[in-house]
C-alpha cells in the first residue's frame, strides 16, 4: 500500500473528524474555568514546572540524559525564538523608514513628556527585534534546568533594535543595538512580522554606552501606527505624551493601497457566519488559504476552501500592501523562515498584517452577503470579515487584545 | 501609597494574557487528542480541562506554554487516566489508545489494525496523521531522537500496510 493511500485512510479513519463545533466550544468554555479562580490548585505528583516531562527511565549508559532532555527543551525553543541570522532587513513601508536620520533637536515647550524628553540623550521610535543568542542560550539553560520554579528569567541586555524615527540625537534610521535591561519582559515577545513598536527615552551611561532609561515610561508601545496610540508595555494601559511630542511621531504605513472596506470599523458585531476547510489535508490538518491579488487600481483576498471561494471583505480603515516575509526554502510562510519574499498582505486598522496571500487559516468568521465582486478573474460571493478585536493580528498577543481569531 | 495592587494587577494581567495565548492555540488540538483516545466526549472535556488547570498554575510562574509543552501535560494525564481506567477494569480500550466505537463505519479495519500494532509504533502514527506533528516535534514530546522516530514511523506504516493488506485479502476470500 503506497504512503499516499495509508495516509489517506489514516486520516480518514480520524475519530476527530466526528467532533462538532458544539462539543469543541463545550470544552473550551470548561477549560476557562480554572483562570478566574481564586483556589491555588495543587498538582499531585511533583513540581508543576516539570509536569510534562515524561517519567524518567533508567537507560544504563545514556549519562547525558539530562543533557538530551535540555536539547528537547531548547529544541521547542529554538523553534519559537530567531537566531541573529535570520534578522530581518528593516522593515519597510512605514513612513518613518522614509524620514531623514537627522536629529530632531527642538525641545518640547509643554506635555506630560517635557522633562524626560529633555534628560533624554536619544529619542527613538524603534521596533525591537528578536532577542539577541547570548539571551536565547540563557534562556533555553533557564528552561533546561530542572526546576524552574522560584527562579528568576533571564533579564535583558543590549539587544537589536530597528530605528524607525530619530526624534533627538543622532543615531542613524535602521539597525542596532540598544540595552535595554531596565525593559519590561513584554520586550521578548516581538516577533519579525508585526515587531513590538516603542517610543524610548534613552540615556548615555558613563562608559557612554546608550540605554533604555529607568524612568516609569522612558518606554512606551505604540499600538496604533496608523494614528498613533501609546500604552504602558505592562499594564497596557493607555498613556498620554502630548499633542506637541504626537505630532513629531510618523510610523503610519506608506505606500499602502485601497482595499475593498464594508462602513463599519472595528470592533464590528461578531459575524455570525464562519466559513471553513473540512477536508483533512495528508499532514492531518483542515485549512483553507487566503489568496491575495495587487494591482494599480486596488487590491482583492479571496478566501478558499475545497468546497468554495468567496470574496473577502474588510471592515473599514484596512488596506493592502505588499511586504517582505520570512519564508522556507519551498516559499511557504515561516516567521523564523530563512529568507524572505515578497506577498500581499492586508494590514488591519492599526496598521499591522492581518492576513498575507497564501496564508493557511482552518476558517473565516463574518457575514455572507448576497453581492458578488470578481476578483483573480472570478466573479465570487463576498464575504464580510469581522476581526475580532481593534488591532487583531495573528502575529501574536502582541497588538493588544489577546491572542486574534481569524 | 502602596504599589502592591498595581504589581499584582500587572502580573495578573501578563499571566492571563499568556494563558490565553496557549489555550487559543492549543486547546482544540488537545481536545481532539484526547476525543481520539479516550471513551467519550465528557471524559476529553475533563481531562482537556485538566491541561489547560495545570496549563494556569504554570503560568504564575512565567512558565512555558508553547504547544509541545502542554501536549507533554495531555500525554501524562492520559497516562494517569489510563492507569484509573485499568484499575477500573472496565476501560481496556484505553490500553489499546482506541476509543469504544461502533465498528459498522467504513475505516473500522484501520482502527482495528491499529490496535494491532505496538503501543510506541501506533502512537507515532496516531501523532503524525491525526494529531499533525512532525518527526521532530514528536522526538521532542516523546524525548527521543528524531531518527528513531522516523524509523519507528516507517515500521509502523510498514506494519499497518500490511495488517490492512490481511484484512483485505481475507475479505475477499470469504466472499
Amino acid at each position: 500500500m503506497s504512503k499516499n493511500v495509508l495516509s489517506e485512510r489514516m486520516i480518514s479513519a480520524d475519530p476527530a473528524l466526528e467532533i462538532t463545533e458544539a462539543e469543541i466550544a463545550r470544552s473550551r468554555a470548561k477549560s476557562l474555568l480554572f483562570m478566574d479562580s481564586e483556589v491555588t490548585h495543587i498538582a499531585a505528583g511533583g513540581p508543576i514546572s516539570g509536569f510534562h516531562h515524561p517519567p524518567a527511565k533508567r537507560h544504563w549508559g545514556r549519562l547525558a540524559g539530562v543533557g538530551t532532555a535540555a536539547a528537547a527543551v531548547a529544541a521547542v525553543v529554538v523553534t519559537s525564538v530567531l537566531t541573529t541570522s535570520a534578522l530581518p532587513t528593516p522593515p519597510a513601508g512605514t513612513a518613518a523608514t522614509a524620514a531623514s536620520s537627522t536629529a530632531a533637536v527642538q525641545a518640547l515647550s509643554s506635555g506630560p513628556m517635557r522633562d524626560l524628553f529633555a534628560a533624554a540623550d536619544e529619542v527613538l521610535v524603534l521596533q525591537a527585534l528578536p532577542n539577541n543568542p547570548a539571551w536565547n542560550k540563557a534562556y533555553e539553560e533557564f528552561m533546561a534546568s530542572p526546576d524552574t520554579l522560584g527562579k528568576k528569567m533571564p533579564g535583558l541586555g543590549t539587544e537589536p533594535i530597528n530605528v524607525l524615527q530619530v526624534l533627538k540625537g543622532s543615531r542613524p534610521v535602521g539597525k542596532s543595538t540598544l540595552d535595554v535591561a531596565s525593559a519590561p519582559d513584554w520586550w521578548k515577545n516581538t516577533n519579525i512580522v508585526t515587531p513590538l513598536t516603542f517610543l524610548a527615552f534613552v540615556a548615555r551611561s558613563t562608559d557612554g554606552q546608550m540605554h533604555l532609561m529607568g524612568q516609569p515610561q522612558a518606554l512606551l508601545e505604540i499600538q496604533n501606527l496608523r494614528k498613533p496610540t501609546f500604552a504602558d508595555p505592562v499594564t497596557h494601559k493607555p498613556v498620554d505624551v502630548g499633542a506637541e511630542l504626537l505630532s513629531r511621531i510618523n510610523v503610519a504605513p506608506i505606500g499602502d493601497i485601497r482595499i475593498d472596506t464594508y462602513a463599519a470599523a472595528p470592533p464590528v458585531a461578531a459575524g455570525s457566519d464562519l466559513i471553513r476547510e473540512d477536508k483533512k489535508n495528508t499532514d492531518g490538518t483542515s485549512e483553507g488559504t487566503i489568496h491575495g491579488y495587487l494591482g494599480a487600481g486596488g487590491a482583492c483576498f479571496t478566501f478558499q476552501t475545497s468546497r468554495e471561494t468567496v470574496y473577502l471583505r474588510w471592515p473599514a480603515g484596512y488596506t493592502a500592501a505588499t511586504r517582505s516575509l520570512p519564508q522556507n526554502s519551498d516559499g511557504s510562510f515561516s516567521i523564523d523562515g530563512s529568507s524572505r519574499g515578497d506577498r500581499p498582505v492586508v494590514l488591519n486598522d492599526w496598521g499591522t498584517i492581518y492576513a498575507y496571500d497564501g496564508e493557511p487559516r482552518p476558517l473565516i468568521t463574518g457575514t455572507r452577503t448576497t453581492e458578488k465582486a470578481s476578483c483573480g478573474n472570478e466573479s465570487l460571493p463576498v464575504f464580510d470579515v469581522t476581526p475580532p478585536w481593534p488591532g487583531a493580528s495573528p502575529f501574536g498577543i502582541n497588538h493588544q487584545g489577546g491572542p486574534a481569531l481569524p | 501609597m502602596s504599589l502592591q495592587p498595581d504589581l499584582g494587577e500587572r502580573l495578573d494581567l501578563e499571566r492571563k494574557k499568556r494563558f490565553l495565548a496557549a489555550h487559543a492555540a492549543c486547546h482544540d488540538r488537545i481536545y481532539r487528542y484526547f476525543r481520539r483516545r479516550t471513551e467519550d466526549p465528557a471524559t476529553a472535556e475533563d481531562l482537556c480541562a485538566e491541561v489547560f488547570r495545570i496549563a494556569w498554575e504554570k503560568s504564575r510562574d512565567e512558565g512555558d506554554l508553547s504547544v509541545l509543552v502542554l501536549f507533554g501535560v495531555a500525554r501524562n494525564i492520559l497516562r494517569n487516566h489510563a492507569r484509573s481506567a485499568i484499575r477500573s477494569a472496565n476501560l481496556l480500550v484505553s490500553l489499546h489508545g482506541q476509543r469504544a466505537e461502533p465498528s459498522d463505519d467504513v475505516e473500522s479495519p484501520v482502527r482495528e489494525a491499529l490496535a494491532g500494532l505496538k503501543p510506541d509504533e501506533r502512537e507515532v502514527l496516531l501523532l503524525t496523521y491525526w494529531d499533525g506533528f512532525t518527526s521532530k516535534e514528536i522526538s521532542d514530546l516523546l524525548n527521543t531522537s528524531a531518527t528513531a522516530i522516523r524509523m519507528r514511523l516507517h515500521r509502523a506504516r510498514k506494519e499497518l500496510s500490511h495488517l490492512l493488506e490481511t484484512e483485505r485479502e481475507s475479505e475477499e476470500a470469504q466472499r
